[in-house]
């Protein structure tokens, strides 16, 4: 384990310190690939104002609505397909064709129906998360051990015992790791949005650097929008690994 | 064997009465393709401990969810003290081959479930969780995962959470299949012992001859598929019976006339076997 992190960080400092060479030795325009020290510096400053914490804060508010609204729909539109045939045979055409549609496709109708700021960031992060949640949630619900509904059968459970301790803590494995693709499929839905249907946000805000020619603002924006998602993301891994702690377990044992 | 079939549903003041079960299933979208059972009748009475016998793949499985009531018969009706069942219901809990325990429960919420279905208040359900975890001998282990848990625990837990929900009847599933022969043996007496206490009326499925006369009042033989009963047998043993009785003359010999009648229902169920083979490849 202490080995493999040692190789990242060499690999990850090498990439840099070449970085910094190519642009001290001048073999590339700095106005266009600053040197890593001062994207580092613009960052640091840019923290210290307090000007990319506002986007941040725009952009992450954006997410959890966006997720939010997609993880109710995906897990409520997952069970009901999992479990009733009518809304299965209703509904999965609906969705079949929407599907193929990347939600980045959705821009310029969004922009058109919701103009510019958080609504259409909104809709297209909601409906880039709402696929990985609602077909994990399908599997999940597919994967209950039929054994376990027998069980749950003949020790009396009526429907909602049978949905909320068999059904949903069953396919739990399966539910949170759409959820996980799900936040990682909302960040790049509302970095996009932001690029193109948005005046605030950290994707406006290395859109708006760029027209100035501030690449180490754009650099410095990019940085913070993957520190942010790799965030996000562990905080998804830390949530599954609470939720299945009984698979955990079972690994472990 | 027409003989035998009649005198089992002749039993008068049963606890569970199954009355002309027949089940088919369709396969290779033709209905009723395949006949699992044919016109089975027998009644257990009130508060025996019964075992069906049959050679494996013979339909007891399909048998034992029929009487769950999680399998509606092709014909044919199972009624318990006279009602006519219709669907699951904690009346009569199931003791699965493979556990059936709630992976992400411990064992103390495993055992809980049925009491809550129940809608007891907690501190009931505490007090009779804990009371039946201490019968099966699995106080300690209550907040323990399913998956931290050997075979024969797991199936103790299994049989706690059946017993807890004070069903009318329990049935068993080749309860005692998945674990290794010690394991198999002690809890074979641990069974006893619980029948004992609560008096319950078992129905247990089983292939294994010595499993059924050790354990029952009365074994049933079920035919290869499509499956009927051909032999009704007593077991007139005293109890309680020990782990000696096994190499007691009587048992023995029960033992081998039970396996007289079964081996030919074995063997007809390899040819039936061997029979569908040829004819997929055909």
């Amino acid at each position: 384990m202490k080995r493999i992190y040692w190789k990242g960080l060499v690999s990850v400092f090498g990439v840099l310190l070449f970085w910094e060479l190519l642009c001290r030795l001048g073999l590339v325009q700095s106005t266009l690939l600053p040197p890593p020290t001062v994207v580092f510096d613009t960052l640091v400053q840019l923290i210290l104002s307090g000007e990319i914490l506002k986007d941040a804060g725009t952009s992450l508010q954006r997410v959890f609505v966006g997720f939010c609204i997609a993880a109710v729909a995906g897990i409520v539109c997952g069970v009901l397909t999992g479990v009733s045939r009518r809304f299965k045979e209703y509904a999965t055409p609906l969705l079949e064709i929407l599907r193929p549609i990347p939600p980045v496709a959705f821009i310029p109708i969004a922009v058109l129906w919701f103009g510019i700021g958080d609504k259409p960031a909104y809709f297209l992060v909601s409906l880039g998360a709402f696929f990985p949640i609602f077909t994990n949630t399908l599997a999940g619900i597919l994967s209950v051990n039929p054994l376990h509904r027998d069980a749950a059968l003949c020790l009396g459970a009526n429907r909602r015992m049978m949905l909320l301790n068999v059904m949903l803590p069953a396919s739990m494995p399966y539910l949170i790791a759409g959820l996980k693709t799900g936040l990682g499929t909302a960040w790049f839905c509302v970095i996009v949005a932001e690029l193109v249907g948005a005046q605030s946000g950290l994707g406006y805000m290395i859109q708006l650097n760029r027209l100035t020619l501030q690449s180490e603002k754009v650099l410095a924006g990019m940085i913070a929008i993957g520190a942010l998602g790799f965030a996000m993301n562990r905080a998804m891994v830390f949530v599954q690994r609470r939720a299945v702690r009984w698979q955990v377990k079972s690994l472990e044992a | 064997m027409t003989t035998a079939t009649q005198t089992v549903a002749a039993r008068a003041a049963a606890k569970i009465e199954a009355t002309d079960l027949q089940m088919a299933f369709s396969a290779n979208g033709q209905q009723h393709a395949v006949r699992v059972l044919e016109g089975v009748s027998f009644s257990v009475p009130t508060g025996s401990f019964t075992a069906m016998l049959g050679p494996s793949g013979c339909g007891k499985t399909t048998l034992i969810r029929i009487i769950a009531g999680l399998l509606t018969p092709t014909h044919g009706e199972v009624r318990v003290d006279g009602q006519l069942i219709t669907g699951p219901s904690s009346e009569r809990t199931v003791i699965f081959q493979d556990y059936g325990l709630f992976e992400w429960m411990t064992v103390f919420e495993n055992v809980e479930f049925g009491l809550k279905a129940k809608a007891l208040p907690k501190s009931q359900r505490r007090q009779a969780v804990l009371e039946y975890l201490d019968m099966v001998h699995l106080r300690g282990a209550e907040d323990k995962y399913p998956n931290e848990l050997s075979g024969g625990m797991k199936q103790r837990a299994a049989i706690a959470r059946a017993l807890v929900v004070d069903p009318a009847c329990i049935l068993m599933d080749e309860p005692f299949a998945a674990l290794d022969s010690q394991t198999r043996l002690l809890l074979q007496e641990e069974i006893l012992e619980v029948w004992d206490r609560t008096q319950k009326t078992i129905l247990l499925i089983t292939h294994n001859v010595e499993e059924a006369v050790f354990l029952s009042n009365r074994v049933l033989v079920m035919s290869s598929q499509p499956a009927r009963i051909i032999l009704d047998m007593p077991v007139d043993l005293a109890r309680p019976r020990r782990p000696d009785l096994r190499s007691n003359a009587v048992f023995r010999d029960l033992v081998d006339r039970l396996w007289q009648t079964l081996r030919v229902q074995v063997g007809a169920a390899k040819s039936g076997l061997a029979e569908a083979v040829k004819r997929e490849k055909k």
